[in-house]
């Protein structure tokens, strides 16, 4: 086990915090997406609808149709009318079934305005048994939404449909749809990023990660950190990894540059490394000593979800002792499963510590990725191959020569902070919730995978994969 | 006797038992071999359980022999070598 000396001395912790620019940065965002009027009740041109089951049951299986045929698909007539009026008369832009497991847009194909294709999915794909049925109507902002709910009310095999109150959209920013390099972001479309309607402002959740550092003049991440505490070393992020878990957290989203991060939230980066490898074997390792005081820290701060891309074999009594302080103080520790299933699929720390949240990787295909450990103490898995996020402007010899500003990654640290941010939004919507609610949540609202045959929890994918639609629900 | 596994460098997480005041650990590490250095982790913590760990660093050579005269001092809560972590990114 290679241990190198801790170049920290005992009285060594300070803060280095750069200016927050926060607002500014968000400004443009937020007056896109605030609604005009200063107190509305309800959000405009959006409607929820929920179907009862035998509403489709002549309607076909959406996952078994050619995609050319989903538009033709209807419903039975005396409930088929008012869309067709919606559609008559330009209304109708989509019709969303919230909580379908296959990839809405790209089941419904060229037919996002089939009340019949998105309802039959709704009711046959749901995640959930709770959230079946539900589907979300976008309309044109002229539509008289209130009409339009009282005849959905009233129409044959329509459960209920309701307005949404706007109070969701006074703490909401939409998800992204400038940054550059989105349609690369394959992890963001396998959680339901994508398709969510609204993303809770979680500006006010604090989120610690402790890594190798992280790069602060990115254009993607200079906005987004509030506090970075490097004590001990130095402040550039050699090795990268603090850099890329980062912008999977918090990238600046709707920058028309990079990438979009998963979470507008309060990023704090404790630099936990030295700047030096260890002599042995060429590796970067945690130096104890920043590690300990950084878990620290975070709970002093109030950090209520802590990011550890990191991992081990060995256990430790004193790691384990700062983590349950951290548990009891409110905060939810999110840590990698480790990548060593081909050697020996070891149980890694600090993933395996009762009070973790351990995080596996799937590929592109929702499989489990083939290095991604394995064991009954995995909680969720989560998008942890070819992961595209940012690294450092300057080129270091840690990493590959190319691996400057944005690169995609592989392992189980790429897929933690899917988590972790997906955990800052939960807290973001409900901040009253303990970290075992609020893992509890993510577990419960995690897609079933094939692999997983039916089964609520296995050792490969936990409870399944992150599904970010149904936590938010 | 357990073996420790060491390198260059090794460190130790050492926790003193309660009640057991910090001039307490300087007499007994007088007494211990190979210890290079010693910081308090958390050395203006009020809390009484943090302000008790310690990392040691210590010779390679006489880990063991370190390990082993500690682990046994009734003053000792815990210690035990630091467990390595790194990045989990797959290359």
């Amino acid at each position: 086990m290679p241990a190198k000396k801790s170049s920290q001395s005992v009285k060594s912790v300070k803060s280095s915090k750069p200016s927050r620019s926060r607002s500014a940065s968000f400004a443009e965002i937020e007056a896109n997406t605030q609604p005009k009027a200063s107190r509305q009740e309800f959000l405009p041109g959006v409607l929820v609808v929920r179907c009862k089951d035998d509403l489709v049951n002549d309607v076909p299986d959406v996952a078994r149709a050619r995609v050319a045929s989903v538009a033709s698909f209807r419903l039975p007539e005396a409930a088929e009318s008012p869309f067709d009026f919606l559609r008559r008369n330009n209304l109708l832009r989509e019709v969303v079934p919230v909580f379908s497991r296959m990839m809405a847009g790209r089941a419904l194909g060229a037919a996002p305005r089939s009340a019949a294709a998105a309802f039959s999915l709704s009711v046959r794909d749901s995640e959930n048994e709770d959230l079946r049925g539900i589907n979300v109507l976008k309309l044109a902002r002229s539509a008289d939404l209130k009409q339009i709910e009282k005849d959905l009310n009233a129409t044959p095999g329509i459960e209920y449909a309701h307005l949404v109150p706007a109070r969701w959209l006074s703490a909401s920013a939409q998800p992204a749809t400038s940054d550059k390099f989105l349609k690369d972001q394959w992890g963001l479309k396998a959680i339901g990023w994508t398709t969510l309607g609204m993303l809770p402002d979680a500006s006010q959740v604090k989120v610690g990660v402790l890594d190798t550092g992280v790069d602060l003049t990115h254009p993607d991440l200079k906005n987004v950190v509030s506090s970075y505490v490097h004590d001990g070393a130095g402040a550039t992020d050699i090795v990268g990894h603090g850099s890329h878990v980062s912008g999977i957290i918090a990238a600046e989203i709707n920058n028309k540059i990079g990438i979009a991060g998963i979470c507008k939230c309060d990023l704090m980066v404790w630099k936990i490394f030295g700047d030096a490898p260890d002599p042995s074997d060429g590796q970067f390792y945690v130096d104890e000593v920043m590690y300990q005081r950084a878990l620290n820290a975070a709970r002093q701060a109030g950090v209520k979800v802590v990011n550890l891309s990191i991992g081990g074999t060995g256990r430790n009594q004193t790691e384990e002792l700062l983590i349950n302080r951290l548990f009891d103080a409110g905060t939810l520790v999110v840590a990698a499963m480790g990548n060593e299933f081909q050697r020996g699929n070891p149980k890694e720390f600090p993933g395996g510590f009762p009070n973790v949240f351990a995080v596996g990787a799937t590929t592109q295909n929702n499989q489990r990725a083939s290095f991604s450990n394995t064991g009954s103490h995995i909680a969720i898995a989560a998008p942890g191959h070819k992961i595209l996020s940012t690294l450092p402007l300057q080129p270091s010899i840690a990493r590959g020569s190319n691996e400057v500003e944005y690169a995609k990654w592989s392992g189980t640290s790429m897929a933690t902070p899917h988590v972790t941010a997906a955990a800052a939004l939960v807290f973001a919507k409900n901040p009253n919730l303990t970290p075992k609610q609020v893992g509890d949540k993510l577990k419960a609202a995690a897609a079933k995978l094939p692999a997983m045959n039916g089964k609520k929890t296995t050792p490969e994918l936990g409870a399944g994969l992150l599904n970010l639609t149904a936590a938010l629900s | 006797m357990a073996t420790v596994q060491s390198t260059p460098g090794v460190q130790f997480n050492l926790k003193l038992a309660a009640g057991v005041k910090h001039r307490k650990l300087n007499q007994m590490l007088a007494d211990a071999p190979g210890i290079e250095s010693v910081i308090q982790t958390f050395p203006d913590e009020a809390d009484d359980e943090l302000s008790r760990l310690y990392v040691l660093e210590v010779s390679a050579a006489q880990a063991d022999a370190a390990m082993n005269l500690l682990r046994h001092r009734p003053e000792v809560e815990y210690v035990e070598p630091t467990a390595s972590r790194r990045p989990m990114r797959k290359r």
